[in-house]
């Protein structure tokens, strides 16, 4: 990986000036506790700005529980001395927490580390995690304790941006203080006496509201881990606040969100009285605070429907707070990001240059709502004494933007800020000495060592727009797919900045690429892939040639490179300052699948066949078959990838093809369109390439000479409209074209008809578009998504989401043994069963253990069902031959037998109705 | 008079065909010259159009490259082509022969052109095959065959089998000479399918065949109605064994070729490429311990299934191995690897695929891989955790006798320097013939978990006898002194679970191999890598590259 487009890291340390020389960051040994792509990143960063050492922790996940699946940073550690294990780097319970601050500790002091760095890691938001380092002395490269505890609890940030006068949506905060007033009466005597019955030392405060002190006494009980409030009371009140909203919005959706959640975990939206109280539950189990005695407290609040995203980059030392201007981060689904935008106002007013009317209006609009946000964002920063740097997170509904919560460290996306801005550090004293700081990473360490030292800087435009997209290990349908292998992956291009883990490193020794398993033992993101441009549609352009090049192989791998560059495509030809909500992108999915269900119908050899039928002259049909796999090759390329197509109907609606009373017409001369469609799909002539990755070379001469053909009859004819063209040549002899040679014009309507007989082909994928729907999709002139309404149905979306990506099915009503041996339905005698009848199991569960030889091997299915019966009721250490039945079962897809015959049939019908 | 215009075309009319050079000489024999060079260009030409436009059009359109673009994958400098006008056409006789240099080595490289005659075999271009095949064995140099041909000419008559003949004979001479790959593209029946097996290793790509004979055949000589893919498809021949490797698409298989490569000495009198290495081979491997830890301690015990893919990542350097026939027989991992540089043939028992019993397909996959290391000078490193040959009447059906005879036989005949590290199991039989001390291991290491025994849990009845006869004669007093039936069973039960115990404790453990010499050394966890790495260094070290020599054995 380089350093990207032009971010530059510099060595204060060598500066001539005394004053920059000053914030040497040479004499620190930092741990990074953390994994994924930001790892690497700080390590390159480590390595540029001069830190003398730094070491890794190592989790089992990452080294000894999958093959090949090290963790690629190890490749070209430079210490590998330090690279301390541990079994993971996070604790799954309060317990193995604990465990883990202690560990980290330890090994920092034991090896002398003098920082701890987290990344955007659980840990780097936990306070009792920071607080814990600093107590050993260590610095925390990122925001202290006392920030993370002032800012980061999503119930307590909320009450300091109401004080500060910020916008926030409507909710609940402290339903949890609410539950213990209605049980202890509401008054002070109910609460003291709850205190004492509990043991609890905890005085009234008259200056506090009665809600406060009822927190007062839930944080007493916390930290004696006693069970104040009852989940069963919990949910009561919730169902009374959910009353109380849909009575003001009603139909509204709500969201409840655990105070710890992150990452869309721990957070339920719902629509119905009813699903409230379950709802609570599982937002608690989800969170793991089941246990008696933790902090359950949940916000409940109003759910926008038609929002967007944004965020605020902020840094600051404690003293100043400065806001590196927004990410609209609303290309999302399950609350996991897809795409992020940078917002600036920079970028605003070149746009508002480029807008005409309505959307220049709204981007206007998008201005003061943007200020708005920062100024709340630096407001809020300074009064929490943010000393590192931290996003403060809005939802935007229209002009209207509402204050979600501060995440107290780095972002995934923090390199699309440091695209948009770099920050200037000058002296006080002498404004000559100064230093430019492009990372945030960089930053964040300048503020760990040398924090209250540093003068507020200047922010300094970059680019005026930049975007990241993550590449993530899942379907088609954007579902998680662990276990693909990449083999190959293609460097990166000149523009891209790629922080892959290490995964493109190669083999030092050799030069191999080193073969990764994306076993998904973490999540499912892969890579981050960024580039920048002077406006938004220069970027976007970047990113769709980034993505068009890039090339990701390996056995069973799937990941989501070609839905971003299909939607990154879509949105080029839509408009890409769009404004998208956050529930946009499951629309867009679910159009997709729209055209995965007619393409799943279509026969391209019966299209090309019928095709060839058609075509009535016999030079006709033998031209034709020449030009077989030049226009059969990119369609099937695009049929066998929804995703592919839709990034072109995107792209080229309108262009290519126009649709004039509910029929499609080529827009432009078809060899034009052929020649997009294979630049498109990365199939064009590039040397270099290997050829079965290129145009086939005849295929390219018969292109070069159509192109060439016409753009020569487009000079003589003087237009370049096809529409015009092809008239022209289809009419009687014109002079202009033929220089009034009879023959001439007899050869110029013979390679005319042979250039254009079969291209009628090409227009079966906007036809597809058109049939779904797809095309109807769009942006409106106030930047809207235009959604056709089936696209927003839920039914439609789980059709789309099948089709999308088929869930694995099974043969047979019945699980055999796959071996013979010892048959047993548990791991160890005081364990309980595996299965039991009624149970619901998933596809790769263990289901029970077969002993072949002192060997214990646990059976799984790789499809997901219900199980109905047990044949193996008592007979635990019993010996089963091969095949013996073990379960009946009921598996949730069965195979649908459909006779060949009725299959043929409709995809023939289907095909043709689209010729 | 002009030819009727044709109606369609696919021809620009505004260009003018470039007109030929004015025919005008003064006296004949002035062009002489250049209608030599001429003639010349046109040679060179020709098989590089191979069967025409419309035939490359045809491969095309099934998704293949021709020769000459499989070629361009291999290597970006221009191929030394041979013999590129063989046959009565002078077109190359649909096989294109030449040198090239793969990744700075060089590398005899034949192809069929499908697109001349079908890449079909006929009396003259056997001949020609075996003469590049001839070339490779005679200099030294690994062979790639890219095969894509449909078997013999038939118009060829004998001759097309007497081609066949003649290359089958020049490969099998060179097997054990030189190394060779054959990748398989299209669709290869009869000869076609044999020959390509005759190579050390086959490499098949998705939307190929290989078969004695196609899916017509089979129908009108069984009445059997299958697909391509279903008889001889990469789903069939990455289980059977024919095929080592399968890949996606022929990019795939042109890529594995060339990593594949990167483990092949170039002949048999040289060694496998070394590469110096940045991973030290001393380090302390914490992973191994933590590895062992999580297996072994948990409800199963030391019964637990081990991956050994995730120790095997431990000991090589940056973790790196290529493992050959990965999709079948998963109980044994055959791979190459490389430890401080020297690339090594890894062969290692996978308990956790189904128990890592040693069974016919195991023993097959490993006995094919141990003798190709031992043509090849290359060092093997056999990680051993097996408690048994697979018993069974269907093992039995299948002459596991045979193949485990064979497996035991090609440790016999190892010659090149070996290693055994015992990581858990090592039990009876599978002990014994597991590249032991006495069948001719370098150096034998044990890890502490090992348990090397003449049997499992079940032995206790051997070497406890008289202690069971006393449990029993308890049993049975107990019951004729009236004493419940209930009670005495349970504890019998607990005196023979002790005694068990007794056997795990005393007798499955390295100490007696370790006292009869059978094992050198003890390995601790942790420092296997720095344990192997020495030895092997040193082996290396004393070790001279040559051919394979002395007598042949009654089997193979």
């Amino acid at each position: 990986m380089r350093l990207g487009p032009d971010l530059q890291t510099a060595r204060l340390h060598e500066s001539r000036s005394a004053w920059v020389r000053s914030f040497d960051l040479r004499d620190v040994k930092i741990l990074v506790v953390c994994r994924g792509p930001v790892r690497q990143e700080a390590f390159e960063i480590f390595d540029a700005v001069g830190v003398r050492e730094y070491g890794m922790l190592l989790s089992e996940k990452d080294s000894v529980v999958y093959p090949r699946c090290l963790a690629p940073e190890l490749r070209n550690l430079r210490f590998p001395a330090n690279v301390h294990r541990v079994p993971d780097y996070m604790g799954t319970g309060q317990e193995e927490k604990q465990e883990r601050i202690r560990e980290i500790v330890a090994i920092a002091r034991q090896q002398h580390y003098t920082h701890i760095f987290a990344g955007y890691g659980f840990m780097a938001e936990d306070a009792e995690f920071i607080e814990a380092i600093e107590q050993a002395g260590l610095g925390f490269i990122g925001p202290s304790a006392r920030v993370v505890r002032r800012a980061g609890a999503k119930d307590e940030a909320k009450k300091l941006a109401r004080q500060l006068g910020n916008a926030v949506i409507p909710g609940v905060d402290n339903i949890s203080a609410r539950a213990l007033l209605k049980r202890s009466g509401g008054d002070r005597e109910g609460l003291l006496a709850l205190a004492r019955q509990h043991g609890l030392a905890v005085a009234w405060n008259d200056a506090a509201t009665p809600e406060e002190n009822a927190e007062l006494l839930l944080q007493a009980g916390y930290a004696a881990r006693l069970e104040l409030v009852s989940i069963a009371e919990l949910q009561e009140e919730a169902e009374g606040a959910c009353k109380q909203i849909w009575s003001e919005h009603p139909s509204h959706r709500i969201r409840f969100k655990h105070i710890g959640g992150g990452g869309g975990k721990g957070q339920r939206v719902v629509e119905e009285p009813q699903e409230v109280a379950p709802a609570v539950m599982d937002v608690l189990a989800e969170s793991k605070v089941i246990a008696p005695g933790s902090n359950r407290n949940f916000l409940i609040e109003l759910n926008l429907e038609r929002t967007r995203h944004n965020e605020i980059q902020l840094v600051g030392n404690g003293e100043w707070c400065v806001s590196l201007g927004g990410r609209d981060c609303s290309v999302q689904r399950h609350e996991q990001k897809l795409i992020e935008v940078s917002l600036t106002r920079e970028l605003l007013e070149v746009e508002i240059e480029r807008a005409e009317g309505a959307a220049a209006q709204v981007l206007r609009g998008d201005q003061g709502t943007l200020e708005r946000m920062e100024v709340e964002g630096e407001r809020f920063g300074a009064a929490t004494g943010l000393d590192s740097v931290s996003t403060f997170e809005c939802i935007v509904e229209g002009f209207d933007h509402f204050f979600m919560e501060m995440n107290t460290r780095i972002q995934v996306e923090h390199a699309v800020t440091e695209l948009a801005y770099s920050l200037e550090f000058s002296n006080p004293d002498d404004t000559s000495e100064c230093f430019r700081v492009d990372r945030l990473i960089e930053a964040m360490l300048l503020l760990a060592v040398h924090g209250p030292r540093l003068p507020r800087p200047e922010r300094v435009p970059r680019a005026v727009s930049s975007l990241e997209i993550r590449i993530n290990a899942t379907n088609a349908a954007l579902q998680p797919h662990a276990g693909g292998l990449i083999k190959g992956w293609s460097p990166p291009i000149d523009g891209e900045l790629r922080f892959d883990q290490g995964i493109g490193a190669r083999n030092p020794d050799t030069g191999a690429f080193v073969f990764y398993n994306l076993a998904g033992a973490y999540d499912s993101n892969i890579a981050l892939v960024l580039t920048d441009g002077g406006t938004r549609q220069e970027s976007y352009e970047r990113m769709a040639e980034i993505l068009r090049r890039m090339e990701l192989r390996g056995d069973d791998l799937q990941t989501n490179l070609s839905l971003h560059y299909g939607m990154i495509q879509w949105f080029l030809g839509k408009g890409v300052m769009a404004e998208p909500g956050t529930r946009f992108l499951q629309s867009y999915l679910t159009a997709v699948g729209a055209l995965q269900q007619v393409a799943n119908e279509v026969d391209l050899d019966i299209a090309f066949r019928e095709t060839l039928k058609r075509e009535a002259s016999e030079d006709g049909q033998q031209v034709l078959a020449a030009k077989e796999t030049l226009l059969k090759r990119p369609i099937g390329k695009l049929l066998s990838d929804p995703h592919l197509m839709a990034g072109f109907l995107g792209r080229y609606d309108g262009e290519l093809w126009r649709v004039t009373d509910g029929e499609l017409h080529f827009a432009e001369c078809p060899s034009q369109f052929l020649a997009c469609l294979y630049h498109f799909i990365n199939l064009e002539e590039q040397p270099g390439k290997p050829p079965s990755k290129q145009i086939w070379d005849h295929d390219q001469e018969v292109l070069d000479t159509a192109r060439a053909f016409y753009a020569e009859v487009a000079r003589r004819a003087g237009t370049a409209e096809w529409t015009q063209i092809q008239a022209r040549l289809a009419g009687e002899m014109d002079p202009a074209i033929s220089d009034g040679d009879e023959a001439l014009w007899r050869a110029c309507q013979a390679s005319h008809r042979g250039f254009q007989v079969g291209m009628d082909l090409l227009l079966l994928i906007p036809r597809i578009g058109l049939r779904t729907g797809f095309l109807a999709m769009g942006i409106d002139a106030q930047l809207r998504p235009i959604v056709p309404e089936h696209f927003a149905d839920p039914e439609e979306t789980q059709r789309s989401l099948r089709a999308l990506a088929p869930p694995p099915r099974a043969s047979s009503d019945e699980i055999v043994t796959p071996m013979g041996g010892t048959f047993y339905a548990r791991e160890a005698p005081h364990l309980p069963v595996l299965v039991e009848d009624g149970d619901h199991f998933e596809a790769g569960q263990p289901l029970f253990v077969i002993e072949v030889m002192k060997m214990f091997n646990k059976v799984s299915v790789p499809f997901s069902g219900t199980i109905l019966a047990s044949r193996m009721q008592g007979r635990d250490a019993c010996v089963v031959a091969k095949g013996e039945v073990i379960f009946k079962i009921e598996p949730d897809e069965c195979i649908q037998e459909e006779s060949p015959e009725t299959l043929e049939a409709r995809v023939r019908e289907t095909t043709l109705s689209l010729l | 008079m002009d030819a009727p215009l044709p109606s369609h075309s696919l021809s620009n009319p505004f260009v003018r065909p470039t007109a030929t050079p004015e025919s005008i000489h003064h006296h004949p024999g002035a062009r002489a010259y250049e209608d030599a060079l001429g003639l010349g260009e046109e040679l060179l030409q020709r098989p590089k159009r191979g069967g025409g436009r419309a035939r490359v059009r045809v491969q095309h359109g099934k998704g293949r490259m021709t020769v000459f673009e499989r070629i361009r994958v291999l290597t970006d400098s221009e191929p030394n082509l041979l013999w590129q006008n063989w046959g009565p056409g002078l077109d190359g006789a649909s096989i294109v022969t030449g040198i090239l240099n793969v990744g700075g080595r060089d590398v005899a490289v034949y192809g069929h052109d499908f697109t001349l005659r079908a890449g079909s075999m006929d009396a003259t271009n056997g001949d020609k095959l075996a003469r590049l095949i001839y070339m490779a064995g005679r200099r030294g140099i690994p062979l790639i065959g890219m095969n894509d041909s449909a078997g013999a000419f038939v118009p060829a008559g004998v001759g097309g089998l007497d081609g066949y003949s003649e290359a089958f004979t020049a490969l099998r001479k060179i097997s054990g000479v030189v190394p060779s790959i054959s990748l398989m593209f299209g669709y290869n029946a009869g000869g076609g399918a044999y020959l390509p097996r005759q190579g050390s290793f086959m490499i098949q790509c998705a939307d190929s065949f290989i078969g004695l004979t196609g899916p017509g055949v089979v129908k009108n000589v069984l009445g059997e109605e299958v697909s391509a893919e279903n008889l001889g498809g990469p789903s069939v021949h990455g289980q059977n064994g024919v095929c080592d490797l399968t890949t996606p698409d022929e990019l795939g298989s042109l890529r594995t070729a060339i990593r594949l490569l990167s483990y092949l000495p170039d002949d048999n009198k040289s060694l496998p490429p070394f590469r110096p290495t940045s991973d030290p081979v001393d380090r302390f491997t914490v992973e191994e311990d933590i590895l062992f830890r999580r297996t072994f301690d948990n409800p199963a015990g030391m019964n637990a299934p081990l991956d050994i893919h995730l120790f095997l990542q431990q000991i090589c350097d940056h973790g790196e191995y290529f493992a050959l026939q990965p999709t079948r027989a998963r109980n044994i991992l055959t791979a190459f690897g490389r430890i401080g540089g020297h690339v090594v043939g890894f062969v290692a028992n996978n308990s956790s695929v189904a128990s890592g019993q040693i069974d016919v397909h195991a023993a097959r996959k490993a006995t094919r891989f141990i003798r190709f290391c031992n043509l090849y000078n290359t060092p093997m490193i056999f990680l051993e955790d097996v408690s048994g040959f697979m018993p069974g009447s269907e093992q039995e059906s299948q002459g596991i006798i045979l193949e485990g005879r064979r497996l035991l036989d090609s440790f016999i005949d190892l010659r090149t320097p070996s290693i055994t590290l015992i990581i858990r199991n090592a039990i009876g039989g599978a002990y014994a013939s597991y590249n032991s001390h006495y069948v001719g291991a370098d150096m034998v290491f044990a890890m502490p978990m090992a348990r090397i025994a003449v049997m499992g849990s079940p032995g206790k009845d051997f070497v406890y006898k008289d202690e069971i006869r006393a449990l029993q004669a308890a049993y049975r007093k107990a019951l004729a002194e009236g004493g419940g039936e209930a009670s005495a069973k349970a504890e019998l039960a607990t005196g023979l679970a002790q005694l068990s115990d007794r056997y795990e404790r005393e007798l499955m453990n390295p100490k007696e191999a370790l006292a009869l010499g059978s094992v050198s050394r003890i390995v601790i966890p942790g420092t296997s890598r720095r344990v192997l790495a020495e030895n092997l260094a040193f082996l290396m070290r004393t070790y001279t590259p040559s051919a394979m020599s002395g007598p042949q054995r009654e089997f193979e």
